[in-house]
Parts: C-alpha cells; sequence; structure tokens
C-alpha cells in the first residue's frame, strides 16, 4: 500500500514539474515583442555598422551559435518538442552573458556553493528555532515569549536582503570580523584546492550568508514549534504526568519530542524554501552561487541561463515538496492511506 | 421610517464578524500590530500633506549624513531620504493589503468551490492548479514574467505588480479553505438548508463564509505578507517601474549604489524597517487571530502555574502523610 501511494505522489509531483518548466516555454511567447531581436541587438547592436552588408548573414551564424533556432518560426509544437528534448538533455546551450561557456556548465559549478550555505543554515535554524520555540511555548505569557517571538517575527518580516546589507555593513566593513563576499580568498587560492586551509577559507566566507539565512528562517520554526507545544501542554496525559510527580523538565522533554514530529515533515519543504532564499542574498554577498547568475541572468537578458536557473529551482521545490510527503507518510500512515483509497 | 431606516445601521453584536473583530482586540498582540499599522499608516499620511523638502529634487549635497537639517541625510543623487520616506509608504502598504483582498477572494472562490464539488471534475482541476501554484513559489514565476517583459524595456508597474502577486498567492488559503469545507458540507444545517431549497451562493455567503471567518481573516494578513516580500523582491531585483518614488526603488537605488559597502546605513535601513514594521504588524495581527480562532493557543500561564502549584501542594501533603504513616 505504501509503494502505492509512493508511485501515485511520484506521478503527480511529475505532472506539476513537466508544468512548471512548461511555463519557461510558454511565458517567453506569451508575452508581447520579439525576444530573440533583443538578444540579437544586445549582442551585435553597438556596432551593427561594422557588420556592413552582412548583417543577415551575422544574425544567422548568431542564431546558430547561441542555440537560439527555437525562437524561429517553426510550428509551435515542434519548438514545444525540442524545447523538452533540450531539457531532458539538461542542454541550455552557451549562456549569453558569459558567451563560450554552457550554461550546463555555469550550473554545475553554481549549484554546490548554493547548497554550500543551504544546508547548513537550515540544519542550524532547525535546531536553534525548534529549542527557542521550545523555550517560548514553556515560558508562554511571560516575558521571554514576548522576546522571543517579537524578535524572530521581526527579524522574519524584515527583508532578507536588507539584514544582509546590515551584516555586510557592520560584522564586515565596520568591524573587519567577516568578509565582505566571495566563496573564499582569491588573493590566496587562485583555484579550488582540497587542502585544509582552503576548507577553512570557504567555511569562513559562509558564515555571514548561512548567518542571513538562518535569522530569516528561524521564525518559522519558532511558532510551529511553539504552536505544537502548547497544546500538547495541556493535554490530559501531560496533567497525569504531573499528578504522577514526573518532573517538569522531563515533561517538557517529552512535550517536546511530540511537537517535533510536525516539524520534520517542513524540512525539506524548508530547503526548498530556503534555495529561494538564498537566491536573494547570494548577489548581495558576491556568493556565485545559482542566485548570483540568476540575477545576473535577469539583469543582463540572459534567457538561457535563466532557464536553466528557473529549471533548477522548481526541480527543487518540487523535489523537496515530494519527499516531504513520502516522510509524512512513513510518520503519518493514516495519510498514504487515505490517499489510495481515494478519500 | 426614521427608526427602521435607524436599526438598519445598529450594529449587530451576535454577527460573527463583529465577534471576531471584539476576540482580535481582545488579543493583546494583535492590538500591538493595529497600533504599529495606525503608527506607519499616520507616518504616511503626513507625508501626503507636508514633506520637509521636495522628495524629487536632487539639489542637495551627496551622502550626507543624518543631521537636523536632514534627519535621514542624503542619498547619492542628492535626495533628501527623509521626504522619500514619508512620500514612499502607501504603495507599498496599498499593494500588500490589495494583495491580501485579491487574493483571499480568489482562495474563497477556488477553495469554497473545490469543497463543495469534492471528488468532481471541478474539484480535480482547481485543486491541481492549487498545488501547482503552492509548489511553484509565485515570485519565480513573477521574475520570469518581469526577465522576459525586460527584453522591451517594460518596468512592472503598482497595477501588474499587483495583478501578478494577487494571482499566484492564494494556493495556500485555497488548499485550507477546501479541507475547511469538506466536513462543513456533511453537517446537519447545511445539508437542511440545501433541502429547504437555499442556492448553493446563498448557503456559501451565509453559513460557510461566517463559519470560516477566523481562517479567512488570517488569511487576508498572510497574504498581504506575501504581497509586501514580493513587492520588495521585485524592486531587489530591478524588475519594478522606477518613475514614482516607494521604499521599493528606495532600496533599490540604495543597492545599486552599494550603501552597504560604502556605510551609509541611512540610505536602506529606514525603508528595510519601514517594510519590515508594515509586514510585522500584519503579522502580529495574524498571530492575534490565530489565537481566536484556535483557543487551545491562547496563553493562560496564570491559571496553568496555579494547577502546577496546587499539583505540587498535593504532592507535598501526600508525602506529609505517607511520612506520618
Amino acid at each position: 500500500m505504501r509503494k502505492d501511494y509512493i508511485i501515485k505522489r511520484g506521478i503527480y509531483y511529475v505532472i506539476i514539474w513537466f508544468i512548471g518548466i512548461s511555463l519557461d516555454f510558454i511565458l517567453p511567447r506569451l508575452i508581447p515583442g520579439n525576444v530573440l531581436g533583443t538578444i540579437i541587438y544586445g549582442r551585435i547592436g553597438g556596432n551593427l555598422s561594422a557588420y556592413g552588408q552582412n548583417v543577415q548573414q551575422e544574425i544567422e551564424t548568431l542564431v546558430q551559435q547561441l542555440g537560439l533556432s527555437q525562437y524561429y518560426h517553426t510550428p509551435l509544437y515542434i519548438q514545444y518538442f525540442d524545447f523538452l528534448k533540450d531539457i531532458i538533455r539538461l542542454n541550455f546551450g552557451p549562456s549569453l552573458t558569459e558567451f563560450p561557456i554552457s550554461v550546463g556548465k555555469i550550473i554545475a559549478e553554481a549549484a554546490p556553493w548554493t547548497f554550500m550555505i543551504v544546508i547548513p543554515a537550515v540544519v542550524a535554524a532547525f535546531f536553534i528555532g525548534n529549542l527557542l520555540g521550545r523555550s517560548a511555548a514553556l515560558h508562554r505569557g511571560g516575558i521571554r515569549d514576548y522576546v522571543i517571538l517579537g524578535g524572530t517575527m521581526f527579524l522574519y518580516t524584515f527583508p532578507v536582503f536588507v539584514t544582509g546589507e546590515i551584516l555586510i555593513e557592520f560584522l564586515a566593513v565596520d568591524l573587519h570580523i567577516f568578509p565582505t563576499g566571495g566563496q573564499y580568498n582569491t588573493f590566496i587560492f587562485l583555484k579550488p584546492t582540497f587542502s585544509l586551509p582552503f576548507i577553512w577559507s570557504v567555511i569562513y566566507h559562509a558564515i555571514l550568508p548561512v548567518l542571513t539565512l538562518v535569522l530569516f528562517s528561524l521564525a518559522g520554526w519558532i511558532i510551529g514549534m511553539r504552536n505544537n507545544m502548547i497544546p500538547i501542554l495541556q493535554e490530559d496525559y501531560m496533567n497525569y504526568y504531573r499528578l504522577m510527580g514526573v518532573p517538569e523538565r522531563v515533561i517538557s522533554s517529552k512535550a517536546y519530542r511530540l511537537a517535533l514530529l510536525p516539524n520534520f515533515t517542513s524540512f525539506s519543504i524548508a530547503l526548498g524554501y530556503s534555495v529561494l532564499g538564498a537566491v536573494a542574498i547570494e548577489y548581495l554577498f558576491n556568493y556565485a552561487g545559482l542566485g548570483y547568475f540568476f540575477n545576473q541572468a535577469i539583469t543582463g537578458l540572459d534567457y538561457p541561463l535563466l532557464n536553466g536557473i528557473f529549471f533548477m529551482l522548481v526541480t527543487a521545490m518540487v523535489l523537496s515538496n515530494f519527499v516531504a510527503d513520502i516522510i509524512y507518510g512513513i510518520i503519518d500512515p493514516r495519510t498514504s492511506k487515505e490517499e489510495t483509497e481515494g478519500e | 421610517m426614521r427608526e427602521s431606516k435607524m436599526r438598519r445601521f445598529k450594529i449587530n453584536k451576535y454577527s460573527p464578524f463583529y465577534s471576531l473583530l471584539q476576540g482580535i482586540w481582545e488579543q493583546k498582540v494583535a492590538r500591538v500590530g493595529m497600533y504599529i499599522l495606525l503608527a506607519i499608516i499616520i507616518f504616511c499620511l503626513i507625508g501626503v500633506f507636508w514633506t520637509p523638502y521636495n522628495p524629487n529634487s536632487t539639489q542637495f549635497p551627496r551622502d550626507l549624513p543624518p543631521s537636523p537639517k536632514h534627519w535621514l541625510g542624503t542619498d547619492d543623487y542628492g535626495h533628501d531620504v527623509f521626504s522619500q520616506l514619508l512620500v514612499g509608504g502607501f504603495p507599498v502598504i496599498g499593494v500588500g493589503l490589495l494583495t491580501g483582498l485579491i487574493g483571499t477572494l480568489i482562495s474563497i472562490f477556488i477553495g469554497i468551490s473545490a469543497g463543495l464539488y469534492a471528488d468532481t471534475l471541478v474539484d480535480r482541476i482547481l485543486s491541481g492548479i492549487t498545488q501547482i501554484f503552492l509548489v511553484i513559489p509565485g515570485i519565480l514565476i513573477i521574475e520570469l514574467i518581469g526577465a522576459y517583459l525586460g527584453a522591451e524595456q517594460i518596468k512592472l508597474g503598482y497595477i501588474t505588480i499587483l495583478i501578478a502577486l494577487s494571482t499566484t498567492g492564494w494556493a495556500w488559503g485555497a488548499r485550507v479553505l477546501r479541507s475547511l469545507v469538506l466536513p462543513l458540507r456533511r453537517r446537519e444545517y447545511i445539508l437542511s438548508s440545501e433541502l429547504i431549497g437555499e442556492s448553493k451562493l446563498s448557503i456559501v455567503v451565509r453559513q460557510i463564509i461566517p463559519n470560516n471567518l477566523p481562517f479567512i481573516a488570517s488569511n487576508f494578513f498572510f497574504t498581504a505578507i506575501y504581497g509586501i516580500a514580493g513587492f520588495t523582491f521585485i524592486y531587489y531585483f530591478g524588475l519594478g517601474s522606477l518613475t514614482q518614488v516607494n521604499w521599493g526603488t528606495l532600496l533599490y537605488w540604495s543597492l545599486g549604489g552599494e550603501a552597504y559597502l560604502r556605510g551609509l546605513w541611512w540610505w536602506y535601513i529606514p525603508p528595510g524597517l519601514m517594510i519590515g514594521l508594515v509586514a510585522l504588524s500584519f503579522a502580529l495581527i495574524n498571530i492575534g487571530i490565530d489565537r481566536v480562532a484556535n483557543p487551545r493557543l491562547r496563553v493562560d500561564n496564570k491559571k496553568y502555574k496555579k494547577m502546577l502549584s496546587e499539583i505540587k501542594k498535593r504532592r507535598k501533603e501526600e508525602e506529609v502523610i505517607e511520612w506520618t504513616k
């Protein structure tokens, strides 16, 4: 029965993924104007006269070089099949802003850096947030509750990149504790190497972006934990423990473990959303991950790169939701049963 | 004649809307949120009638730190930051609240119709669309659209941003509303209304919506927070129209001027702080509504502590009795 549930969910998410990546195909064609023309103009527009008579030929070779023939006037369904073929082969063509380098190569180099800051940030936020949420729930209505809840709500609603800007200005520019940006010290290390000082440099450079992401995502865990734990603390079986004389410390740890369960299922979804958060702050920290190139693609009108990164982000979101569903099915077997029986 | 008209405007103290408002007002958290929001709105109202300088004039010396003459200094282009801050508030608050309103209306429509027609083709299609919007982040789609519009030198104006945000921000509310309506439609009072011959629309308006009012109100503020976050993100990525002054454009220019690397904190912290405070006020009201909707989240620590101490006292008495035995 469980295998059935996983397969069903899998098909479901494949459909959603399919529609998501198709947006990549549909949107540029719905928008008025000629995207291809803009791209060509961006590349040769400045020195159009230099090409003289051969403009038409030059344009055609450029189209071939850039792999943009999909925008030519072939029938839509053929364009769509070409698009799908390219995506399944992970072939997005060369990037326009970093011209000869292919989009696939840029993404392959950028994605590990994004995970470098996203995974530690989500893990740290999970632990710190749950512990703070527990503390808020145990002291509910007290000063500690208000400070924790108010402080993290404020951090959560504060635009995440402004938090990053403040951290950079005060910790990096004014106090010189951390570097202002980059993934590692490019003055010492010209290329990534596997040595201890290099790894230390990578960690050192990742601290500020990770801190920004943690501050941003803390509130979700805290509120989740607090809202799960307060009702559990008031349950009859908890009162029964108290009547038996079980110390409050033991009771709170029991309630904590019960309240942790729903938070586990949100873990993978939080991973997906933190990738989005990273997209927002990487540009700020000059951190050449997916977000950095996403920003570059938007400002530089680099559509192949934009497509590639959009594809990566959609895939990340769909995967994280799928994993969350599977975890939820394992933790709470009722969901997988209900689904297979059809509501 | 006059009396009957008067009666019509009398507040019905038993209406779900009134009791919800009263419940929210009783929550201290929500009240703090409302005061913050009110203060910000007054601040923006002042900006409508009075600013220390013309917010668009670039005649001042550049990059001045805060001083009595320029309360929040000047920026790279010679604008007075405080004047810009006064003027630029209403677009942000307006887009946030309207996104909340339109997004909630869409989620009411889709969620309730999916719930009422559960297990039919209508429900399958609506739930499918909801799932897609739930999994694929709306801000990502907006950025994609904005990037393609950028090729045509088109920047997103307020109306476009509003439409884009409210058409992508409704999915969570719709899903929860569907799950709330599902058990409701089997209830006796809804069935009996159906048997009497009450129309579906009337049942929705008079029974289902009032029954789920706390959730709808909370969804309104939740979507409004999404609206404000989305607004700032659109400007952060440089996709928003820069013809008018608002907190988003202030952030955009300060980012472009690398204010955070040059120590010009008065340029980017005030707009960021104001945006954060608006969203914070919505979030606090939201927490208050959550406590109204879910009484188990209400904080009654005093009662709980009293109970604890009573239990402890009893334990001690029991111990004493056992000991004396």
